[in-house]
């Protein structure tokens, strides 16, 4: 569990004002609160990402509700276009009401 | 009129409650899948609010058959336009709408995402998007799940 609420941001070499593919893993159980534990037999809570939201520069992208149906470890790639380099920061928020961010450097080139 | 022996008496009401087991439990089978129905049709009024979606300019890209109902990978490729916001629904997941996403700005791009989603069982799946103008767009197909991924 420690590594709860990182992220893995994959950026691609990005061509100046060309769409490029940002790949993003969050690590998360994402539990949906309908299975049972195998050695206790009793369910384990829902425990999942409620919310993901994609910036750059400042400027929201991407602002995804999301429900705990979505894979352990939530993986979400999406696209991005720009001329200039900047701050790409991805803010998640889980239904207890943690809230995580990482940032990823774009230098299109 | 020559009562029942003991054997065909139990050979009768044998038979006959198998047959209000099995009556029953079809009809909460029915009843269970009327309730999902309704659960996936108020998702996509939700979404779509009763509106028809153009075809052809937005692609669900998915697996015919996933495996691993735990990790069924999906895409939303929007052709020719930048979605506003778009939508995924998988008809008989207890919460048929996993994903919805507004999309602003003018680092989009096309808008395209991708992500992995846990299927119950084989169902269809929805995907729909509005471009900026705020026509719907949408595309959905059947994926078949040889192990459930819900629990």
């Amino acid at each position: 569990m420690s590594d709860l609420g990182k992220a893995i941001i994959r950026v691609p070499k990005i061509t100046k004002g060309a769409v490029a593919t940002i790949q993003s893993l969050i690590k998360h159980p994402n539990d949906t609160g309908l299975i049972k534990d195998e050695k206790t037999g009793q369910i384990i809570p829902a425990f999942f990402i409620q919310s993901m939201k994609v910036e750059f520069e400042g400027e929201a992208v991407y602002e995804m509700k999301l429900a705990a149906s979505v894979s352990k470890d939530p993986y979400f790639a999406y696209s991005l276009k720009t001329d200039k380099p900047g701050k790409l920061k991805m803010t998640w928020t889980d239904n207890k009401g943690a809230v995580y961010e990482q940032t990823a450097d774009i230098n299109p080139a | 009129m020559e009562s029942l022996n003991r054997r065909d008496f139990i050979k009768v009401a044998g038979l006959a409650g198998a047959a209000v087991a099995l009556g029953g439990r079809g009809l909460a089978f029915a009843d269970e899948a009327a309730e999902q129905k309704a659960k996936a049709d108020a998702a996509i009024k939700e979404i779509t609010g009763g509106k028809e979606a153009a075809k052809g300019s937005l692609t669900l890209v998915a697996p015919d058959i996933a495996e691993n109902g735990a990790v069924v990978p999906v895409s939303i490729e929007p052709k020719g336009f930048t979605p506003s916001r778009v939508a995924l629904i998988v008809d008989d997941n207890p919460v048929p709408l996993i994903m919805e996403a507004k999309i602003s700005g003018k680092y989009a791009g096309d808008g395209a995402i991708s992500t992995r989603i846990r299927m119950r069982k084989t169902s269809t799946v929805r995907a729909y998007a509005y471009d900026a103008k705020g026509a719907l767009h949408g595309d959905s197909k059947t994926i078949k799940v040889t192990i459930g991924g819900c629990g």
